[in-house]
């Protein structure tokens, strides 16, 4: 909303020390936000009115013409591409330093003196676009230059002067109006102001309008959504035109003159709030105003000549036969005023403000009028608004007969009450403020307040009635912010200290994150919580186990996903362009319709949304690729302390590769698999010559699992002893094979590691060599060497005899 | 013979200034100093020289000796018992080797800085459900039935709920605070927590917007808590994101779920970067909405607002990163760009 500094000043005298940029930080503070304030003076800096002297082609260019321009003190020549040039036409001159907008378009720029397909060029005559008179100077042509010649100045008169262009224009975020129906207006505004500043406030001149009880139009309420409707009839045979004071407000305000009738309208609803419609009495059957419910399959025509399809649930003030407008929202155009009016109806009603707002939303008609209606205007307002412009219309048509206004108000707004201690102010405000003060600030608002013995009986204006202020909190709010949030003082809380909480969950979860970052070389990835149809299908989700979004984010993203894996793969194939050799983790929710037992509450059954732990590696080499996977769930096991362990026969999710693929366990809880998904999944991706695999843990099972704290364990007293075995075995023994015979064969074993297996050229084609190193110790005494020899020994006996496996020498 | 002695004078400098380790100095020694060395050869020869020559040459041998050796053990002072283990390939400027090195989100990374920051205040951390209900994501907080925030949230529902209504319309939370009220109802006042969390909108995305985006939320619930106490819990997010003071103001704003309603500005005392970006970071501007919580709000979490009072802020965390590290592509944060994601090594 644009708010004119100069209309304001009908109702307020700023004080010397309030300039624009004051009010501006003032207001922002403490009640609306401002987006910019426009100095109309200085937007028009260094622009005049010129007059073109001589016109002559340009030398080098067929669209371009040299105008030889008068600005007052000196003769210049521009260089000038409009359609509508002649000489002695009076144009608007931006000369070297104004800031235009080229074409109407993008930022403003600061012009130079610039030579233009090589002649000199003094600035620019400009189009209404290029210097933001598009509103005043309507055109669609671009290169149709503002015609000045009408204007009864001298050349070289400042743009600003001519025009009157000297008001300062104040741009309110309308978000942060939305609870103040009261704002939407100069009077409003006003008001805050001179409670602000403590300044005497005007009231709006009205016309003295006494209310009839018998009238020839007849207004018949039938809608519940309908709390007040006021007729104001005026008949005149004079045909006026808006003033140019009055037009240069509403355009100021961004508003297009239209008619007289209509520009009062507009004119009256940014004065005092009220939106206001004109209609031609002479069209209404039955001079009967109807407001009721649409019947389905009625229509309306809506100014504009916009058709809308009518249903049960729109509101419509109606004659005698057919809808007229579309309640709140817009009017029709059949019963719109025109030039040959000589009989005006003025509506000014009062609506249902969730009613308006869903009309204006589901017809998509969005009006100046709508959006004031469905912040929640009182009945107050109307006869207030119906006065001010009669006031309005008889100052400029004195032949005009004025009618009294007729009224229906089913609804009226009711003042609230608010009771509210002293007390309970500054207790929340944190700071002491006069009770005088309380008062005054109230007062200044509008509210009446009577106090006694430190509780205040207030009453609510009822323009502040109608959802905004209802109970103590609101009136602490008012006091605070008129105060001056930047006056109150620090104050640090007084808080009654507690036990700290455990939060084993959260601490564990952070470990297991770093330690992956920070100690295995991954990088944490986030994606987003839907997954697409194709994957759906891909992985062989089912779908009746899938959560839904009724407008996903695209058609093909319509479920939740149930894993994080393929959310993935994207990632790894956008990577796997720079990088052969990496790993990724996410950690984040999936979604499934099964039953929630962590979340929901208070009559909630929410979905199943898991926590899960996604790893996924990349590598040219399948067999390091899991053993560096498998040993960052060890690692994992480690950190958390909770043995996660691998089950190679289990069953896993059918995305993986039943073959190449574990389940991991906790005691006897699944907590996800590791492994490469299946072959359909894996041809499907682009990940040139390497190998991916994945794991996927449920956080929610690890996490929640208490841990004893470490125990210590005494260091040996004897020193242990290694020995490398290496065997060759048919390459299809599995070391889960040699490991179940290796590790159970002597106490004295303690630890066995792998450190390599090779297939190639100097071993037989169906076979591999494995090699590895055990670790002996006892804790009763050193070791003899001949001893752990045999043990060795033992093993490899075993191991020929059970898998056929040789010793390599 | 004169000559001879130049030229190895000459010999010996240029020996010695090319040795570079004590291996090759012992070889120096046994060459020149030596007993069957240049040096002492050189000697030998002076004295088959003529009588009347010898002197002036000895002289000259002596002074070339004792030069040499002077020049000699300077250098086996240096070199001896300082050169390490490696043989003369030895290269000390090589590159290092670079670590097992990955990275947490940097989401992640300013989550944890600031509940390090909560957590010494004595705030507890909790994670809420990202599926909500209608009831907790909109009704509890005191939005009225068709109040327009509802669908100015854009909010992403669920299907198979779309004829039901409070706890059994479902959707992607649009937002934090919500959550909040399921902590309080748990438990029991004084509160302190802090709620970090994704949240969900159903917008166009572009350099600016993000559909999935990060919330950071603070709850303070105490029997004495005037709405200015919140600037403790503003400035202690603030001043862990930029590493020192930052000036702030709350101003009037509308939000249903606090009353008063609070905007609240930042701005910065110095320009972090010496750059245009940082520059913009010394203006005010608006970095969250906070207030007390609504008293409606705390009825529904079960409290008796004429006992208990509070301050809420929700920061968006999207826009801290972004601002902190002069990021200029909320996008980034879901591309899953390792490129990207590798610089942050640190917050």
């Amino acid at each position: 909303m644009i708010v004119s500094k100069q209309w304001l000043s009908e109702y307020i005298s700023l004080p010397e020390s309030v300039d624009a940029e004051k009010l501006a930080h003032d207001l922002t503070m403490a009640t609306v936000e401002v987006e910019e304030v426009i100095d109309q003076a200085a937007q028009y800096d260094k622009m005049v009115v010129g007059k073109i002297v001589e016109l002559t082609k340009h030398p080098n260019a067929d669209k371009l013409q040299l105008a030889h321009t008068d600005i007052g003190d000196e003769k210049v020549q521009i260089v000038c591409g409009g359609t509508n040039l002649f000489e002695g036409m009076l144009v608007a001159v931006a000369l070297p330093g104004a800031k235009v907008r080229w074409h109407g378009e993008g930022d403003l720029i600061t012009l130079e003196p610039a030579k233009i397909r090589g002649e000199k060029s003094h600035g620019m005559i400009c189009a209404s676009a290029e210097i933001g008179l598009g509103d005043m100077f309507p055109s669609d042509d671009e290169r149709e230059i503002i015609n000045l010649s009408a204007l009864n100045v001298a050349a070289g008169t400042p743009i600003a002067e001519a025009l009157s262009l000297d008001d300062v224009l104040i741009e309110i975020d309308n978000k942060s109006l939305t609870n103040r129906p009261d704002l939407w207006c100069h009077h409003g505004i006003a008001r805050e102001l001179a409670a602000l500043y403590d300044i005497p406030l005007q009231e709006p001149k009205v016309y003295a309008l006494e209310q009839q009880r018998k009238s020839d139009i007849k207004i018949s309420i039938k809608a519940d959504a309908c709390f007040g409707f006021n007729v104001l009839r005026i008949d005149t045979d004079t045909k006026s035109e808006t003033p140019d004071w009055m037009k240069k407000r509403l355009q100021a305000c961004g508003l297009r003159p239209i008619s007289f009738a209509v520009d009062l309208t507009n004119y009256v609803m940014h004065d005092v709030g009220e939106p206001m419609h004109a209609f031609d009495v002479d069209t209404i059957t039955d001079k009967t105003f109807v407001v009721r419910q649409a019947k389905d399959g009625e229509s309306l025509m809506l100014l504009g000549n916009e058709h809308i399809e009518l249903t049960g649930r729109d509101m419509v003030v109606a004659d005698g036969k057919q809808p007229l407008a579309l309640a709140g929202v817009k009017g029709g155009e059949m019963s719109g005023v025109t030039d040959n009016t000589t009989s005006f109806a003025f509506e000014a009603a009062t609506f249902d403000a969730i009613t308006v707002r869903r009309m204006s939303t589901h017809h998509s008609v969005r009006t100046d009028a709508s959006m004031r209606h469905e912040k929640g205007l009182d009945t107050d307002r109307a006869p207030l608004a119906l006065a001010r412009l009669a006031q309005l219309f008889s100052d400029i048509d004195s032949t005009a007969t004025i009618h009294g206004f007729i009224s229906e108000q089913p609804k009226a707004t009711e003042k609230n009450e608010v009771t509210v201690t002293h007390e309970f102010i500054i207790n929340r405000i944190g700071q002491d403020i006069a009770p005088e003060k309380v008062t005054s600030i109230l007062n200044k608002l509008g509210f009446t307040v009577q106090e006694k013995k430190g509780t205040y009986n207030i009453t609510v204006p009822t323009w502040r009635s109608t959802g905004d202020v209802s109970i103590p909190e609101d009136i602490v709010e008012e006091v605070a912010r008129q105060f001056g949030y930047d006056n109150l003082e620090r104050f640090d809380p007084q808080v009654t200290l507690t036990n700290a909480v455990l939060q084993p969950p959260y601490i564990t979860e952070r470990s297991i994150k770093e330690a992956l970052a920070y100690s295995t070389g991954l990088h944490e990835v986030f994606s987003y919580p839907w997954t697409t149809d194709e994957y759906v299908r891909l992985f062989g989700f089912a779908p009746d186990t899938l959560v839904g979004l009724e407008c996903p984010p695209a058609e093909n993203q319509g479920y939740l996903q149930p894993s994080l894996i393929p959310n993935m793969l994207p990632i790894l194939e956008k990577n796997i362009t720079e990088k052969s050799d990496f790993g990724l983790f996410q950690v984040a929710r999936v979604f499934s319709t099964a039953d929630d037992s962590q979340f929901s509450h208070d009559g909630e059954s929410l979905p199943e949304q898991k926590k899960m732990l996604c790893i996924a590696l990349t590598s040219k080499s399948e067999q390091e690729l899991i053993r560096d996977l498998k040993g960052m769930i060890d690692m994992l096991s480690e950190v958390t302390g909770n043995k996660i362990s691998y089950d190679y026969t289990a069953e896993v999710p059918a995305y993986f590769s039943s073959m190449q693929s574990a389940k991991l366990s906790l005691d006897d809880d699944s907590v996800g698999a590791v492994g490469f998904l299946n072959t359909k999944i894996t041809k499907s991706m682009s990940l040139r010559d390497s190998y991916a695999c994945f794991a996927e843990i449920d956080l929610d099972v690890l996490l929640q699992e208490k841990v004893d704290a470490v125990q210590f364990s005494p260091l040996p007293q004897y020193p242990g002893t290694e020995r490398d075995v290496a065997i060759e075995v048919s390459k299809d023994v599995a070391w889960k094979d040699i490991a179940d015979i290796v590790e159970h064969s002597s106490p004295l074993l303690k630890t066995v590691d792998v450190f390599d297996v090779y297939e190639g050229k100097h071993i037989a084609s169906d076979k591999k060599s494995i090699a590895f190193r055990l670790y002996f110790a006892s804790d009763e005494r050193t070791l003899e060497s001949v001893e752990v020899d045999d043990v060795v020994e033992e093993i490899v006996h075993k191991l020929e005899h059970a898998i056929g496996a040789q010793l390599r020498s | 013979m004169k000559d001879e002695l130049k030229k190895l004078k000459k010999e010996i400098e240029d020996v010695l200034s090319s040795v570079s380790n004590s291996e090759a100095l012992r070889e120096v020694e046994v060459a020149f100093f030596g007993r069957k060395g240049k040096i002492a050869d050189t000697f030998k020869k002076i004295k088959d020289v003529p009588e009347d020559m010898r002197k002036e040459l000895g002289a000259l041998a002596n002074e070339l000796k004792n030069d040499a050796e002077k020049t000699f053990n300077d250098l086996r002072l240096k070199l001896e018992g300082n050169e390490g283990t490696s043989g003369s390939s030895f290269d000390m400027t090589l590159p290092g080797t670079s670590t097992k090195r990955g990275t947490l989100h940097p989401h992640t990374q300013m989550i944890y800085a600031l509940n390090d920051a909560f957590l010494s205040l004595g705030f507890e951390v909790y994670e809420g459900p990202e599926i909500t209900s209608e009831q907790y994501a909109f009704d509890y907080l005191n939005f009225a039935p068709d109040h327009p925030a509802r669908e100015s949230m854009d909010t992403y529902w669920l299907t198979g709920s779309e004829k039901l209504e409070g706890a059994e319309r479902l959707c992607l939370r649009p937002h934090l605070t919500g959550g909040s009220v399921r902590y309080m109802q748990k438990g029991k006042p004084p509160f302190r927590f802090v709620y970090p969390g994704r949240v969900f909108r159903s917008e166009a995305t572009d350099a600016k917007h993000e559909r999935t985006f990060y919330q950071y939320e603070a709850l303070l619930i105490d029997k004495h808590v005037p709405f200015s106490a919140g600037k403790l819990m503003v400035e202690t997010i603030l001043e862990r994101v930029f590493g020192y003071p930052v000036e702030t103001r709350m101003r009037a704003g509308f939000f249903p779920f606090v009353e008063p309603g609070f905007e609240i500005d930042m701005r910065l005392k110095e320009n972090i970067t010496g750059t245009e970006k940082g520059e913009k970071l010394t203006q005010w501007m608006e970095i969250m909405p906070g207030g007390p919580p609504h008293p409606n709000v705390l009825k529904a979490a079960g409290l008796d607002p004429a006992d208990w009072q509070g301050f809420y802020i929700n920061i968006g965390l999207d826009r801290l990163v972004m601002m902190k590290h002069a990021i200029d592509d909320v996008r980034f944060f879901h591309g899953g760009d390792i490129r990207f994601l590798d610089q942050f090594t640190r917050l």
